[in-house]
């Protein structure tokens, strides 16, 4: 396993260790959604991942003074999460979300936009330049969001941890278990997936 | 033969510097002349960009406050 110190994490574990309320909170709020997206993989409905959460934290509690900083605080809480939703997910006989990941290249999103050769037969249509205003970026965030919810989990994990909360490669790869090339086609056919939407969002179709 | 369809799906490797050698020459020679193959790319850095700017969910307030319960009684003993 790759070592993945993160940055600032030496100050916050401190504060951590030395009971700083606040700095404990801010880190259950940034680490919110990640945990969630993680439980889900494996546990399947959100409730039960909250509930994973919750036990998560109370470990975190429990064994912060054993971390020995090997690899980020964020990717040490996200696997003990990991084990514990693991183990939830075996007891309620889910089905694992690796099984069907394919260790192929990625395969093109829309293939049907390729002609004889590889080339472009409907080339990527030109997108307005000016997604500034406010109102029409967050209408195109929400066609982001609401793609993502429709992705397979591992994708949307993968897609959430890189893109949304900017982990690093390393980090995902480790707490997900996962090589490298799994990670990067995950990643690489999700985000081909939200370009797909983000272009029917610009051709003024239903995203 | 190299397409549209091969330079489309390399990208991402060569963003995170997972291309080398033979590959990455001809990724790069590809994306150098193809307009469209560029807007591709530039479209899937914007699609980046966006999603960076995805607001985080909420923690409920139970989650946060006996996360918050359980560090106060250890900070407590």
């Amino acid at each position: 396993v790759t070592v993945d110190p993160g940055q600032g994490d030496a100050d916050l574990v401190r504060r951590l260790r030395a009971g700083d309320e606040a700095a404990f909170r801010d880190l259950v709020r940034r680490m919110h959604r990640p945990l969630m997206k993680l439980g889900t993989m494996w546990v399947g409905s959100p409730a039960v991942a909250e509930e994973v959460v919750q036990e998560t934290w109370l470990a975190v509690v429990a064994q912060i003074d054993r971390f020995e900083e090997r690899s980020s605080l964020r990717t040490w809480i996200g696997s003990i999460l990991v084990n514990r939703a693991k183990t939830r997910g075996a007891r309620d006989k889910r089905s694992v979300p690796f099984s069907s990941l394919s260790t192929e290249d990625a395969e093109v999103v829309e293939p049907e936009r390729f002609g004889k050769g590889g080339f472009w037969r409907q080339p990527p249509a030109k997108w307005d330049d000016a997604p500034d205003a406010l109102t029409l970026r967050k209408e195109a965030r929400e066609a982001i969001e609401k793609e993502l919810e429709a992705f397979p989990p591992a994708q949307r994990t993968v897609v959430v941890l890189r893109d949304l909360e900017e982990w690093s490669s390393v980090e995902v790869c480790n707490v997900l278990e996962i090589s490298e090339t799994n990670q990067r086609v995950l990643l690489h056919r999700g985000r081909m997936r939200l370009r797909a939407a983000l272009e029917r969002y610009h051709r003024g179709g239903k995203v | 033969m190299f397409g549209c369809r091969d330079a489309t799906l390399l990208m991402t490797d060569e963003r995170e510097g997972a291309l080398s050698g033979w590959v990455r020459a001809k990724y790069r020679a590809h994306v150098f002349v193809c307009v469209y193959c560029r807007r591709y790319r530039r479209q899937l850095e914007q699609t980046l960009a966006l999603s960076k700017e995805v607001p985080p969910d909420e923690v409920p307030a139970r989650v946060e406050e006996s996360a918050v319960a359980a560090f106060r009684s250890r900070s407590g003993t």
